[in-house]
C-alpha cells in the first residue's frame, strides 16, 4: 500500500444538497498524492458519504468524481465564462444553441463520442422521471439533434436565458449503448459508467471508488495515475487522517473550521470567492416587518464584521446587495457589477441610527418575536444573538427557537408564519436571474415559492420578466440594478455574508488557485488546480 | 424441553408484535415530522418544477394516506420486498445487504476484545480482591465506561493512527489481512465500554462466588486454583455476565452509529445516519425493523444460553 496518499473530500452527496448551498453544504473533497512525477501518483479522494452513482441523472451523484469519467460539454465557471471540453465552440442563436463537437473524442471503450450519443445525453435529462433534479435546469429544452457529423442543436422554447449554463452544468455525456445495457443501474457500482473523461473507473464499492487514468484519453494526460474517493465522513478523523499522511487535499464543508486546519502540520488553505449568500429576510405583508422603519432598524443593528470572525474566522466578507459582484458581473462587466453594488443604499452597524429608524416606525414601543433558527443555517443562532443583545434597549424581545433542518423549513414551504428568517443561499449557475427572481417574484410568494419576504410588486414583477426572458444584457442589467436598489431601499433581506470556498492540501500538495473557481468542484477541473510541490 | 420450545414460541410471537408495533411507530413518526421525502430530495430548486415534484410523488407513492401506505408496504415486507431506496433506486434489502457485513464484522471483532479480555480480566480482579491488579483494573473501568466511544476513537487514532502510525486511521482496507488491520481502532472503540460493563460484571460475579462455601470446600479439597478457577468460580460467575450480552448488544448497535462515522466505516450505523439526514423512509425503516429484529433474537438466544447454563431457571419455569 502506498503511504502517501491524497484524498479528496467529496461534495454534498446528493445534486440537490448541491444546489442549495442552504447548508453550507458547498463541496468538499480531499486528495493526497506520493512524491515524484504527478503522473505516477496515487491520489485518494475523501467522500463525506459513499458514493452511490456515477450517472447524472441521480440525484445522488457525486459530480465531482462523475465528472472526471464522463465529460460536460463546456466548463462553467461563476463569473458566467465557458471553458470548451466535449463542444469545441458553441453558436448561441435565438431559441437555439449549435454545439460543435470535438471530432477526435472517444469514450474509454474506444468508441468515438458521436452527435446521437450527445443528444441522448442530453435527453435523457429533460425527462423528470429518469432526472428530477436536471430535469428542473432543462425545462425550456424542446429538441436536441444531430445536426452535422460532428454537430448537435439544441432547440428551445426562448424561455430561460440561463438554457446553455444550464446544459454546462448538468450534462455529462454517455455513451448511448451503455446507458440502454443497463437501463436500470446505469452509473451504480454493478455498471459504473463508460466515459469520455481522463480517468475510467477501476473500482466502486460502498467504501472507495478508484479512478485510474484513462490511457487513451483524447486530450491533455491526466494529471495523476490514480484517484481513490474514500469515505471518511468525520472531520476529526479527517485532520488526524490528513496529519498521518493519508489525506491531502479537502474542500472544506464548513468553513469556520478553517482554523483548526490551520493547525494540521503542513497543511496549507486555499481560498476562492464563491456566489454563496446569507441573509435575513422579513415578512414585509404581516406585522411588525410591516414597516419599513423596523426593517432598516434591525439592518442598522447587525454586526456583520464582527459575525463574520465569530462565524466563519474572518474567512467571509460583507455582503453589500442580494449577490457577489462575481455573479452580476456575468451579464455585465466587473466595474459596472462593482460600481452598481457599491452605487446601493447601505445600512451602517450604528446603533443609534437603528434607534432612530425604530422611532420613526409604527412601533415605537417595541414588541416580540419568536425567531426559528435551523442547525443547517451556520451563521444563525450567533447573529440571532447579536441582534437579540442590541435591540434590547429599543423594546425589541427575540426569542430564539433553535430547531432541526426539517422544522425550520415546513413553515417556509407552507409559507406561513415567515416573520424573520435566516437563509443561506448557493446558487447553482452565475446568473443573477435566478436568484433575484426567486427572491422577488410574485409567482413566488406562494407554498413552496422562494419569497418569503413576500416582497412582490408591478414593476418587480416586469424587472423579473426583462431579467429572466430578455435576450439583450443591457436590457437584463437594468431589470437586475432596479430590483437590487429595490431591496436595498425597502430591506425585505438583508444581505449578510459571502463566504470563502476552502481547499486545504497537505504537505507536498497545493492548490493552485490561479484560474481556479469554487464551481471546479462539479465540473472535474478541480483535478487541474492540485499540484504537488517540492 | 417442552418449556424451552414453549419459551421460543411465545418469544417469536412478541417479536412479531413488537416489530408491527415500531414499523408502525416509525411510519407514523415520519410521516408527522415536518418536510417531506420529495422536498428533501429535490432541494428547494427543483421542488418548484411541478413535473418533478409529481414523478418522485408517483415513483414513491406518496400521494397515497398514510394507513394506505403502510398497508402496502407491510403486505411486500410479508413477501420480503422492503421497497427501494428514494436516493439510489436499489432494492432496500440490497441496499442494507451491502452494508451489514461490515457492521456484523466490526460488532463480532468488538464482542471477541470484550469476551476474550473481559472476562478474564474481570475474573481475576475478583479473585484478586484489594490487590494493586485490581485496583488498576477497575479504574480503567470507571474511565471507558464514562468515556463516549468516540472520543475513544478519536483518541485511538491519534495514538496508533498519528502518533505511533501503527494502524490505518480510517478506512475498510482490501482482503482480509487488511480488513483486519482497518478493524482494530473501530473495534476497539466499539469494545471500550462494553469492556468497562463486562469487566466490572465479572469482578463482581467472581467475587460473589468466591466466598461462597463450595469455593472454600474445594480448597479444602485441596484442588489446584487453576480447577477451582475454571469449574467452579468460572462457571458459577458466567450466569450475569451472560444476561449482560443483551444489554452489550444494544450497546453496540447505537455506539456502531457514531463508530462508523468516525472511522469512515460504510456499515448500516452510518447507512441510518445518511437516510434519515434525506428522508429515505423505506430503508430507516429496513434499518430499523433489522435493529428490533437483531436485539429481541440477541435476547433470546442469551436467555436460553442462561437456561443452559444455570439448571435452576429450567426448573423455575416447570414448576
Amino acid at each position: 500500500m502506498t503511504r502517501s496518499r491524497a484524498t479528496l473530500r467529496r461534495a454534498p452527496s446528493r445534486a440537490a444538497i448541491a444546489m442549495i448551498a442552504l447548508l453550507a453544504t458547498a463541496g468538499c473533497s480531499e486528495s493526497s498524492s506520493s512524491s515524484g512525477s504527478p503522473r505516477d501518483t496515487e491520489i485518494t479522494v475523501a467522500a463525506i458519504a459513499p458514493i452511490k452513482t456515477l450517472d447524472v441523472a441521480q440525484i445522488e451523484v457525486e459530480r465531482s468524481i462523475a465528472s472526471l469519467v464522463t465529460e460536460p460539454l463546456e466548463r462553467t465557471k461563476s463569473d458566467g465564462s465557458f471553458t470548451p471540453r466535449l463542444a469545441t465552440s458553441v453558436r448561441v442563436a435565438p431559441k437555439k444553441l449549435v454545439y460543435d463537437l470535438e471530432p477526435s473524442a472517444k469514450f474509454s471503450d474506444g468508441k468515438p463520442v458521436t452527435p446521437e450519443d450527445v443528444a441522448f445525453s442530453i435527453k435523457r435529462l429533460t425527462d423528470p422521471k429518469t432526472a428530477p433534479v436536471a430535469a428542473s435546469l432543462l425545462v425550456a429544452v424542446k429538441e436536441v439533434a444531430a445536426t452535422g457529423p460532428h454537430q448537435i442543436t439544441v432547440t428551445s422554447d426562448g424561455s430561460d436565458p440561463s438554457l446553455r449554463n444550464n446544459i454546462a452544468f448538468a450534462v455529462r455525456v454517455v455513451e448511448k449503448a451503455n446507458v440502454g445495457a443497463n437501463p436500470k443501474d446505469f452509473g451504480s457500482a454493478s455498471a459504473p459508467p463508460i466515459g469520455s473523461g481522463p480517468y475510467v473507473v477501476s473500482k466502486f464499492s460502498t467504501d472507495e471508488v478508484v479512478l485510474d487514468k484513462n490511457s487513451s484519453y483524447w486530450g491533455e494526460e491526466p494529471a495523476f495515475k490514480t484517484i481513490k474517493s474514500k469515505f471518511l465522513p468525520d472531520d476529526n478523523t479527517a485532520r488526524l487522517a490528513m496529519r498521518s499522511g493519508d489525506l491531502d487535499v479537502k474542500f472544506l464543508r464548513d468553513v469556520g473550521t478553517a482554523r483548526q486546519w490551520e493547525s494540521v502540520p503542513g497543511a496549507s488553505l486555499a481560498a476562492l470567492p464563491t456566489t454563496s449568500i446569507d441573509y435575513l429576510s422579513f415578512d414585509v405583508a404581516a406585522p411588525p416587518f410591516d414597516d419599513v422603519h423596523v426593517r432598516r432598524a434591525f439592518a442598522h443593528a447587525v454586526d456583520r464584521k464582527g459575525l463574520i470572525d465569530i462565524v466563519y474566522g474572518g474567512r467571509a466578507r460583507p455582503l453589500i446587495g442580494m449577490l457577489t459582484p462575481e455573479e452580476l458581473s456575468s451579464i455585465s462587466s466587473p466595474k459596472e457589477a462593482e460600481e452598481i453594488l457599491s452605487g446601493l443604499p447601505t445600512y451602517k452597524y450604528d446603533l443609534a441610527a437603528a434607534k432612530a429608524e425604530f422611532a420613526k416606525s409604527k412601533y415605537p414601543n417595541g414588541f416580540s418575536i419568536k425567531v426559528n433558527v435551523g442547525s443547517n443555517i451556520a451563521y444563525g443562532e450567533k447573529t440571532m444573538l447579536i441582534l437579540q443583545e442590541n435591540l434590547k434597549p429599543l423594546g425589541i424581545e427575540i426569542k430564539i427557537n433553535p430547531v432541526s433542518e426539517d422544522e425550520w423549513t415546513a413553515p417556509l414551504i407552507a409559507h406561513k408564519d415567515l416573520g424573520m428568517q435566516t437563509f443561506s443561499y448557493g446558487p447553482l449557475i452565475a446568473d443573477p436571474a435566478r436568484i433575484l427572481s426567486l427572491m422577488v417574484s410574485s409567482s413566488e410568494a406562494v407554498p413552496s415559492g422562494q419569497n418569503i419576504a413576500n416582497f412582490t410588486s408591478k414593476k418587480l414583477d416586469s424587472d423579473v420578466a426583462t431579467l429572466t426572458g430578455s435576450p439583450d444584457k443591457a436590457q437584463r442589467l437594468a431589470a437586475a440594478k432596479s430590483i437590487l436598489e429595490a431591496v436595498a431601499e425597502e430591506v425585505p433581506y438583508i444581505p449578510l455574508f459571502n463566504k470563502e470556498s476552502i481547499t486545504v492540501t497537505s504537505e507536498g500538495f497545493r492548490y493552485n488557485t490561479d484560474g481556479a473557481d469554487y464551481g471546479d468542484y462539479s465540473t472535474g477541473a478541480w483535478i487541474d488546480h492540485i499540484e504537488p510541490v517540492s | 424441553m417442552k418449556f424451552t420450545v414453549v419459551f421460543i414460541q411465545r418469544r417469536l410471537v412478541a417479536l412479531t408484535l413488537l416489530l408491527l408495533i415500531v414499523s408502525f411507530a416509525v411510519f407514523s413518526l415520519l410521516d408527522l415530522s415536518p418536510g417531506s421525502p420529495e422536498e428533501a430530495l429535490l432541494g428547494p430548486e427543483a421542488r418548484t418544477n411541478p413535473a418533478s415534484v409529481e414523478a418522485i410523488r408517483e415513483e414513491y407513492h406518496l400521494d397515497q394516506p398514510l394507513l394506505q401506505r403502510y398497508w402496502n408496504w407491510l403486505a411486500d415486507v410479508a413477501h420480503l420486498d422492503l421497497g427501494r431506496s428514494t436516493e439510489s433506486g436499489e432494492a432496500v434489502t440490497h441496499v442494507i445487504a451491502q452494508r451489514f457485513m461490515l457492521t456484523t464484522e466490526l460488532g463480532l471483532f468488538a464482542a471477541v476484545i470484550v469476551l476474550l479480555i473481559g472476562v478474564p480480566v474481570g475474573m481475576l480482579a475478583g479473585l484478586r480482591r484489594g490487590s494493586s491488579f485490581d485496583r488498576v483494573v477497575t479504574s480503567a473501568a470507571v474511565f471507558l465506561a464514562s468515556a463516549p466511544p468516540f472520543a475513544v476513537g478519536i483518541l485511538l487514532i491519534l495514538m496508533f493512527g498519528v502518533w505511533l502510525d501503527w494502524l490505518p486511521p480510517f478506512g475498510v482496507g482490501d482482503g482480509v489481512v487488511d480488513r483486519l488491520r482497518h478493524l482494530v481502532l473501530p473495534a476497539l472503540a466499539l469494545a471500550s465500554a462494553a469492556l468497562a460493563i463486562v469487566v466490572r460484571q465479572t469482578r463482581a460475579a467472581a467475587l460473589g462466588v468466591i466466598d461462597q462455601d463450595y469455593v472454600l470446600f474445594a480448597r479444602a479439597r485441596g484442588l489446584s486454583r487453576r480447577t477451582i478457577f475454571l469449574n467452579y468460580a468460572f462457571h458459577n460467575a458466567a450466569l450475569p455476565v451472560v444476561t449482560t450480552a443483551g444489554l452489550l448488544l444494544v450497546f453496540s448497535l447505537s455506539g456502531a452509529v457514531f463508530i462508523e462515522t468516525v472511522f469512515g466505516l460504510p456499515g448500516v450505523g452510518s447507512l441510518l445516519i445518511e437516510s434519515i439526514n434525506s428522508r429515505n423512509i423505506p430503508v430507516v425503516q429496513g434499518l430499523t425493523l433489522l435493529t428490533a429484529a437483531i436485539v429481541v433474537l440477541g435476547n433470546l438466544v442469551t436467555d436460553l444460553l442462561a437456561l443452559a447454563l444455570d439448571p435452576r431457571t429450567r426448573y423455575a419455569g416447570t414448576a
